[in-house]
C-alpha cells in the first residue's frame, strides 16, 4: 500500500474535486480477518482531516459483503440518520490498489467490548444512556425498507427470515465433521417456533458492544455492516441483548452497558413501535445458536489443517457456553410457556 | 464423543509458543499468547486425568434413550441422533434427550470453561 502512496493522492484530490490534496500519514490499523484498514491523515486544500481507507483483507470469508457493497450500506444508513462514518468515495476498480476500496471519515473512541463494559463513564446513567440512544440508532436502521435499488444486492427473504437462518446455519453445521445433537435440538426449536413473515427491515445482523464506537460516553458510530440483510427487526434485538456481547457484565442486560428497558425505551421512542417483548427471547437463543456455530466453524479452520493457530481452537471450545445457554433457555421459554 | 483437539495437539500448540523460556511469575504480566498456551496446556493435563469416563458416561444416556440398543459407537449415535432431532423425530424432547444433551454439554464445559458451568448449572 505505502508503494502507492502517490497514486492514491491523486486518485483522492480527483475524487474529492480538490485543487490539492497530500497524504500526511499512512497506517494500517490492526484488527480485522474480513478487511483492510488504513488510517489516512490528508491534507486537502490546506485542511488536515481525518480518513480511513478500507479494502479486502487477503483472506475474507464468503458471508460478508464486499466493499462496494458495503459503502451502499454505509451510504444508505448516513442518509437515513444513522451514526456512522460518512462514506466518501469509493474505488470498485482493483487497478490503483489491486483491491477495490472505499474512503470514509475516521471517527474516534473505543469499541472494544471488555473496555467499553467496564469504562467508569458508562456506568449506571451514563451507560442507560447509551442504551438508549443505541436503541434509537437501532431504530433508523430498521426504517431502511426494501425496495432499495441502491441495496439490490440484498436478497428479499422468500420465507420468514427465522426459517432462512436456520437454513443457513444447518449448512454449516452439514460442513462440520462432527455432528451437533445439542445444536440440532436448538435449530429444531426455533424451526418449531418461528415467527411468521415480518414487514422486512435492514438489520445491521452483527448490531452488539464492540462493533461501535464510544468517546467519552457518547456514541461516535456503528460499524462493521458487512453482515447486513433483510430481515425481522427483532433479530437485531435478540442479537445485541444475548449474554455473549455483554462481555461479562451480566447484569446489564442491553449490551453489557445499560438496562434492556432503556435500549427499548430509545428504540420505541424513535420508530413509535412496541418492542415485541415475547419474542426478544426467542432471538436471543437464535443468537446463542448462530454464535456457536461460528465458534465452530472457527475452529474447524484449525482442525481442518487449513490453518494453524490455536486462537481458533480455543475460540471453538466457548462453542458448548452458547449450546449451554440455548438448552437451559428453550427450557426456561418452555416452562414458561407450561405454566 | 471424543472432543479435538486430543492433549497431544494442545501439548504441541502450547510448547510452540512457550518455548523454553521461562514465563514471568506475575500471572499479569502474562501476554495474551501465553495465557492462551497455559489454558491448552490445562485442556491437555484435564484430558489425561479424565480419560474416558465421559464418553462412558454418555454411552450409559444413549443406552436409555435408545432403550438398550447398543453396539454404535458415540459418534455413530451421535450422528444418528442429530439426524433424527433434524428430521422432527424427538420433537416431544423427553426427559432422557434433555438430560443427555445436557450431559454432552457439560462434559466440554468441564473441559473448556468449568466456571461458565459452575455459574450455570451450580456444578
Amino acid at each position: 500500500m505505502e508503494d502507492r502512496r502517490e497514486a492514491l493522492a491523486g486518485w483522492l484530490k480527483e475524487a474529492a474535486g480538490a485543487d490539492a490534496l497530500e497524504i500526511l500519514a499512512m497506517e494500517k490499523l490492526s484488527g480485522g480477518a474480513i478487511q483492510e484498514n488504513w488510517g489516512l491523515k490528508v491534507l486537502v486544500d490546506g485542511v488536515a482531516r481525518d480518513w480511513l481507507l478500507r479494502t479486502d483483507a487477503p483472506s475474507g470469508v464468503a458471508a460478508s459483503h464486499g466493499r462496494a457493497q458495503e459503502f451502499a450500506l454505509l451510504k444508505a444508513a448516513h442518509k437515513a440518520g444513522v451514526t456512522v462514518p460518512e462514506p466518501l468515495f469509493i474505488e470498485s476498480d482493483a487497478v490503483l490498489l489491486g483491491r477495490p476500496f472505499y474512503v470514509m471519515t475516521r471517527i474516534k473512541g473505543r469499541a472494544e467490548g471488555h473496555i467499553l463494559t467496564r469504562d467508569p463513564a458508562l456506568q449506571g446513567e451514563g451507560g442507560n444512556r447509551l442504551a438508549e440512544r443505541l436503541g434509537r440508532e437501532l431504530a433508523r436502521i430498521h426504517t431502511i425498507r426494501p425496495p432499495r435499488p441502491d441495496l439490490d444486492f440484498l436478497p428479499l427473504p422468500a420465507e420468514a427470515p427465522a426459517l432462512n437462518r436456520i437454513a443457513t446455519y444447518r449448512g454449516y453445521l452439514d460442513e462440520l465433521p462432527d455432528p451437533n445433537p445439542a445444536l440440532e435440538y436448538a435449530l429444531r426449536w426455533l424451526e418449531l417456533n418461528a415467527p411468521k413473515m415480518p414487514e422486512p427491515v435492514l438489520c445491521h445482523s452483527d448490531f452488539r458492544t464492540g462493533n461501535y464506537m464510544v468517546e467519552d460516553g457518547e456514541l461516535t458510530g456503528i460499524l462493521d455492516w458487512e453482515f447486513a440483510a433483510w430481515s425481522d427487526p427483532m433479530e437485531d434485538v435478540g442479537w445485541f441483548c444475548y449474554r455473549y456481547w455483554r462481555f461479562g457484565a451480566d447484569e446489564r442486560e442491553a449490551g453489557g452497558i445499560g438496562d434492556r428497558e432503556a435500549f427499548y425505551r430509545g428504540y420505541e421512542a424513535e420508530s413509535g413501535r412496541k418492542v415485541a417483548r415475547e419474542i426478544i427471547p426467542y432471538w436471543e437463543i437464535m443468537a446463542a445458536a448462530r454464535w456457536a456455530v461460528i465458534a465452530l466453524q472457527q475452529g474447524e479452520r484449525h482442525l481442518s489443517g487449513g490453518e494453524e493457530s490455536l486462537e481458533l481452537v480455543l475460540t471453538g471450545l466457548r462453542s458448548p457456553e452458547m449450546e449451554l445457554d440455548v438448552l437451559l433457555a428453550i427450557a426456561h421459554v418452555e416452562g414458561e410457556d407450561e405454566a | 464423543m471424543r472432543q479435538r483437539p486430543d492433549a497431544a495437539e494442545f501439548d504441541r500448540l502450547a510448547d510452540k509458543i512457550l518455548g523454553e523460556a521461562p514465563l514471568p511469575e506475575d500471572r499479569h504480566a502474562l501476554s495474551y499468547d501465553q495465557r492462551m498456551a497455559l489454558k491448552a496446556r490445562s485442556i491437555a493435563d484435564f484430558d489425561r486425568a479424565r480419560g474416558n469416563t465421559d464418553i462412558d458416561e454418555e454411552l450409559a444416556l444413549f443406552a436409555i434413550l435408545y432403550d438398550g440398543e447398543a453396539g454404535a459407537s458415540v459418534e455413530e449415535l451421535n450422528r444418528r441422533l442429530a439426524g433424527e432431532i433434524r428430521a422432527g423425530q424427538w420433537d416431544d424432547a423427553p426427559a432422557a434427550l434433555q438430560a443427555l444433551l445436557i450431559q454432552q454439554v457439560s462434559a466440554r464445559l468441564e473441559r473448556s470453561n468449568p466456571k461458565y458451568l459452575k455459574a450455570m448449572l451450580g456444578e
